[in-house]
């Protein structure tokens, strides 16, 4: 009955809150791909529908509210308005913008329309230019927040009245440059999260003692060692490659905040397995099954990043093997060493489970500031 | 235990372990479904988006401006409409409409005095404070008799912390304004000195004998001496004066939010969400209720923190720098980002410079214990006599725990 209750006053409380009016001032989110060697832009645009009241008057039966019906029945002259005041041009010759698909979007201070189109130049642009020009005339605090991918680099502009035009050189970028940037992305995203990290060595502490008993013991060997090490690296290498493709490529995809807290989840799971050993074998399908969370943990990093539509496989195989990469340096500077360790006394009280209680802290402290939007981590 | 059952027992364990992995990932796909992205509403019934009172009222000042503005007093007019939509809503899409309407006059060299100070009033809604003045000492070279832009010119100074030249034109404008008005901005600079007793009593004064002032003006003023009362310690009767000005003017976003902030002081927050009501709509509102909702733990905290994060990202892609105090406040009070929020702090005390903006400063660098950071802030309130116990507290507290 209270559960009941609780969950009516949560409901009551969405409800009221999704009618609050947001004012922020009026942007439009632009979005272009384009590739090398590709006469076509794909283009994507998203426009406040308050903003496109005021020329076009969409809330047709003036109740004050716009909907699906009321934009859609616009549609033509919506994108004939939009599109006659973006300018595109590839070399100094005009591209012509062509309609697709027409969707709706929420951004933080209300509904957008969402038009996508493409545009067709006559050659493959080496030097594009934008003209922007929407709503200068009613709102000159407009601003065009333009970000132009261009095979996996992303650049960005703020287009203003004073700032209508900008050009971009696209001569420099080639592959092989997007794929080292990607591939420095995904260590450097290894490095700095340190979420993953202590994922990782969480798994990696017992692997160079052996469980007897109910004991622990040092492995006798460093190639057995190695052994449980490779197991557990290639399954959370295998598993968050598998979601982190399948995110990447649209197959699949989860807010971030759910996933963050899983990723908190499983790094405290796997740090209370070291305090009280439940899973001593086979730890390798732990690894699996929480790389699976990891994956698209990496895979919100890269949608952040600005996945490139034209160079999407040269991206993801750059930024998973610089994920890659970060996550055996972080294996060779930590193997040697608890190898070396394993034997002493103090191996098991104080770096496995001192440490494993340290990272379950930590872990734990993630996991209620991710679950619940406090602001701990 | 035999070995032959322990390893089936550890094998049963770590499928529970995938098998929980899995199912925890089942579950957050179901609890996805609920995000938005683009995508094709389910039907024509769908409604995307409610026009804000502010967008109607800016719809009906476009409705009945002249087709073409031709003359200067047309332009001026409906220029003047979407102002006054702008302050009561707090919109500044308001503002740009304004600039829109002035047309030609916006860029013109020789613009004539209200121009001026139209444009001033435009540029100050965007914290462009000295450009604002400009125009303003502009305006004023030509007519020197204009109580709005002297209004304005003493308001602009305030809120850079320049107490002598706001009250010097203070005391320009009283001849020729209202005496609600003129009293409300003399109080309201003596409040920054040694004298907020007098301007408390001055202010309080005036508003018994204001019958000819407009209930904006008086909002104003009663908005005014809750607010010097407030910083006082006067809470009851600063309380008094903030529903004075709330009665008046129930829309005010600036008197709601300074009325939220005493509460979330006296830790009252529970009662802020009713304070706000359905008016959480300005950045600076749905901070305070973001704050109060963390602390309720309201079931939408989470949602209102991620609302107001969205929004600063936004503001951050545009370049907008105009929330740099309600960003700190943010980054202290909500996410607990100490060096964003000290980073934040230290850079809106370089343009702003009011009690509440040396508040955030120290706050922010008492949570990162760097006093060298908060050494603006604390030359500030040696120069100034303000009376502030709060501050003077804080003050002290810092300077003595980074000493000791």
């Amino acid at each position: 009955m209270r559960l009941a209750l609780q969950v009516f006053a949560w409901l009551v409380l969405m409800l009221a809150t999704s009618a609050v009016w947001a004012h922020k001032p009026s942007d439009s989110y632009l979005t272009l791909h384009v590739r090398s060697n590709d006469a076509q832009i794909q283009g994507q645009w998203d426009i406040a529908l308050r903003d496109l009241e005021l020329p076009l008057s969409v809330d047709t039966n003036r109740d004050g509210a716009i909907t699906w019906g009321e934009l859609r029945s616009r549609q033509t002259e919506l994108f004939a308005y939009a599109l006659q005041r973006l300018s595109l041009k590839s070399d100094a010759q005009v591209c012509t913008a062509v309609p697709e698909t027409l969707l709706s979007d929420d951004h933080s201070d209300g509904g957008y329309a969402v038009l996508q189109f493409t545009a067709r130049c006559p050659t493959a642009p080496k030097r594009l230019e934008i003209g922007y020009s929407l709503f200068f005339d009613i709102d000159p605090s407009h601003r065009g927040l333009l970000r132009l991918d261009v095979d996996g680099s992303s650049h960005s502009a703020v287009l203003s009245p004073d700032q209508s035009v900008q050009t971009f050189d696209l001569a420099e970028n080639s592959r092989w440059s997007t794929f080292l940037q990607f591939v420095r992305d995904g260590m450097h995203h290894i490095w700095i999260g340190y979420d993953h990290l202590l994922f990782l060595i969480s798994l990696l502490l017992p692997a160079v003692l052996i469980r007897r008993n109910g004991r622990w013991l040092p492995v006798g060997t460093l190639r057995s060692a190695l052994l449980s090490v490779l197991s557990v690296v290639t399954a959370f290498t295998i598993s968050h490659s598998i979601t982190l493709t399948l995110a990447a490529l649209g197959v699949v995809g989860l807010p971030s905040r759910l996933v963050e807290s899983g990723i908190a989840l499983s790094v405290l799971l796997a740090a209370l397995n070291n305090i009280w050993p439940w899973v001593t074998r086979r730890v390798w399908l732990l690894a699996f099954g929480f790389g699976l969370v990891h994956g698209f943990g990496f895979a919100s990093v890269l949608a952040d990043l600005g996945l490139p539509r034209g160079a999407l496989a040269v991206s993801l195989a750059g930024f998973n093997v610089g994920v890659e990469l970060g996550q055996l340096t972080v294996v060779l500077a930590v193997v040697p060493l608890i190898f070396l360790l394993r034997s002493r006394r103090l191996y098991r009280p104080a770096v496995l489970v001192g440490g494993s209680s340290a990272i379950a802290v930590v872990a734990t402290l993630w996991l209620v500031s991710r679950m619940t939007g406090f602001g701990l981590g | 235990m035999t070995r032959m059952n322990h390893r089936h027992r550890s094998w049963l364990a770590s499928t529970a372990w995938s098998v929980a992995a899995i199912c925890m990932i089942a579950a957050m796909f179901h609890a996805a479904s609920a995000y938005a992205a683009p995508h094709v509403p389910a039907d024509d019934e769908v409604v995307l988006e409610r026009l804000p009172p502010s967008f109607l009222a800016a719809q009906k000042v476009q409705s009945e401006r002249l087709p073409v503005a031709t003359t200067l007093d047309a332009a001026l007019a409906t220029a003047r409409h979407f102002i006054e939509v702008g302050q009561t809503y707090g919109d500044p899409r308001a503002y740009g409409y304004a600039q829109a309407a002035l047309g030609k006059w916006w860029d013109a060299d020789r613009a004539p005095a209200p121009v001026l100070v139209m444009r001033a009033r435009i540029l100050q809604f965007r914290h462009e404070f000295k450009p604002a003045l400009a125009q303003l000492e502009a305006a004023l070279r030509t007519d020197q008799f204009d109580p709005d832009a002297w209004l304005l010119f003493a308001s602009i100074e305030q809120v850079q912390g320049n107490v002598a030249a706001a009250r010097a034109a203070c005391l320009k404008l009283i001849p020729m304004a209202d005496p609600l008005v003129g009293a409300t901005c003399v109080a309201s600079t003596a409040a920054l000195g040694a004298h907020a007793d007098q301007g408390e009593k001055l202010l309080a004064g005036a508003l018994q004998q204001a019958t000819a002032a407009s209930a904006a003006e008086r909002a104003w003023a009663w908005t005014t001496l809750a607010e010097i009362r407030a910083r006082r310690g006067e809470v009851a009767d600063a309380e008094a004066a903030f529903k004075q000005a709330l009665a008046l003017e129930p829309n005010d976003v600036y008197a709601r939010a300074a009325y939220a902030d005493q509460l979330l002081d006296q830790n009252r927050a529970p009662e802020v969400r009713a304070v706000l009501g359905a008016a959480e709509q300005a950045d600076a509102l749905l901070l305070r209720a973001a704050i109060a909702a963390q602390r309720n733990a309201d079931p939408d905290a989470a949602m209102l923190r991620g609302n107001l994060a969205d929004r600063f990202a936004e503001a951050r892609d545009r370049g907008d720098e105009t929330h740099l105090r309600e960003q700190a406040r943010f980054a202290l009070e909500v996410v607990h980002d100490v060096p964003l929020a000290l980073d934040l702090a230290k850079r809106n005390f370089a343009i702003q410079r009011e009690p509440a903006d040396a508040r955030i400063l120290l706050e922010a660098a008492a949570s990162a214990g760097d006093i060298a950071a908060a050494q603006p802030a604390l030359d500030w309130l040696r120069s100034t006599a303000i009376d502030a116990p709060y501050l003077r507290t804080l003050a002290a507290k810092l300077t003595r725990s980074t000493a000791g």
